[in-house]
């Protein structure tokens, strides 16, 4: 039966020259960004900027979305604005509920890369939305 | 209604002798391991990921997420335990899953060399092709 060795812990193994990892792989500390928007009436198609701007090189490590029941359409996705869907596909938000991402690898130990993928956006992609919506992300730069 | 105490707030409440709480228990620090293996074909068997973890570190949160094309037999725990914090399923491409899944899993303290160590178990005689990334939350202090 094989054994292998993931990526970083191979690097771990030999540390030297480029197999130094980059702070935050390893024993990253933990920061969080909590932000909250109250939607009135909120169109399909509108983006909702969530807090601050993030580090190149941050890692998203998760998070939560918590909606009130935001009508009968209303669909709401987390990403950025390169990957609107990054961390969360469109989801129906007609009820109460908390909703846990990232959902798919993609969005998953995702690295900040630049200017176009450094804020969260939350997207309505079906319906109009009017309730409250906050978005919880925890990250690690170091 | 009864009011009763867990069994860390029963300690500070009386904090004296072996009431005194390990480090990380309480208003512990959330550190995290992120790491991948790309599978080629990967044989069954285990993958270990991240680095060795400190004894007393307690695990918060592990996920794995997958884009295995093939319908692998997947876990995730320790070589003492390979389904400690995520019992067997079938990988769907593309997809995440959380855990710990098991009361056995949470808030689990590491204990020395057999359970230090994140590891992925592909049990079911498929060969594993494609990209697999763990992420762990854990406190030590």
């Amino acid at each position: 039966m094989a054994v292998v060795i993931g990526v970083n812990r191979t690097k771990a193994l030999d540390p030297y020259g480029n197999n130094l990892l980059d702070p935050g792989l390893f024993s990253g500390r933990v920061r969080s960004i909590t932000d909250t928007y109250e939607s009135l009436i909120l169109i399909s198609g509108s983006v909702i900027d969530m807090g601050p701007t993030l580090p190149v090189g941050a890692i998203v490590v998760g998070g939560r979305l918590a909606t009130d029941a935001l009508g009968v359409l209303g669909m709401l996705s987390v990403g950025t604005s390169a990957a609107p869907t990054k961390f969360l596909a469109a989801t129906q938000c007609s009820t109460a509920a908390v909703t846990v991402f990232p959902d798919t690898i993609g969005g998953m130990n995702y690295v900040v890369t630049g200017t176009t993928d450094n804020i969260l956006k939350i997207s309505t992609t079906l319906g109009s939305c009017s309730g409250t919506i906050t978005l919880e992300t925890m990250y690690i730069v170091d | 209604m009864a009011v009763v105490y867990g069994a860390n707030r029963t300690k500070i409440l009386d904090p004296k002798g072996n009431n005194i709480l390990d480090p990380g228990l309480v208003n512990g620090r959330i550190r995290v391991i992120t790491d991948s293996y790309v599978c080629a074909a990967t044989t069954a068997g285990y993958i270990t990921m991240g680095p060795t973890l400190p004894v007393g570190a307690v695990i918060m949160e592990v996920k794995i997420g997958e884009s295995i094309t093939s319908a692998c037999t997947l876990a995730v725990g320790t070589s003492a335990s390979t389904t400690k914090f995520i019992g067997t399923f079938i990988s769907s491409l593309n997809a995440v899953a959380v855990g710990p899944d098991t009361v056995a899993g949470c808030n689990y303290v590491v204990t020395g060399s057999s359970d230090n160590c994140i590891v992925i178990r592909n049990s079911g005689g498929v060969n594993a092709t494609g990209t697999i990334k763990v992420m762990v939350k854990y406190a030590v202090d």
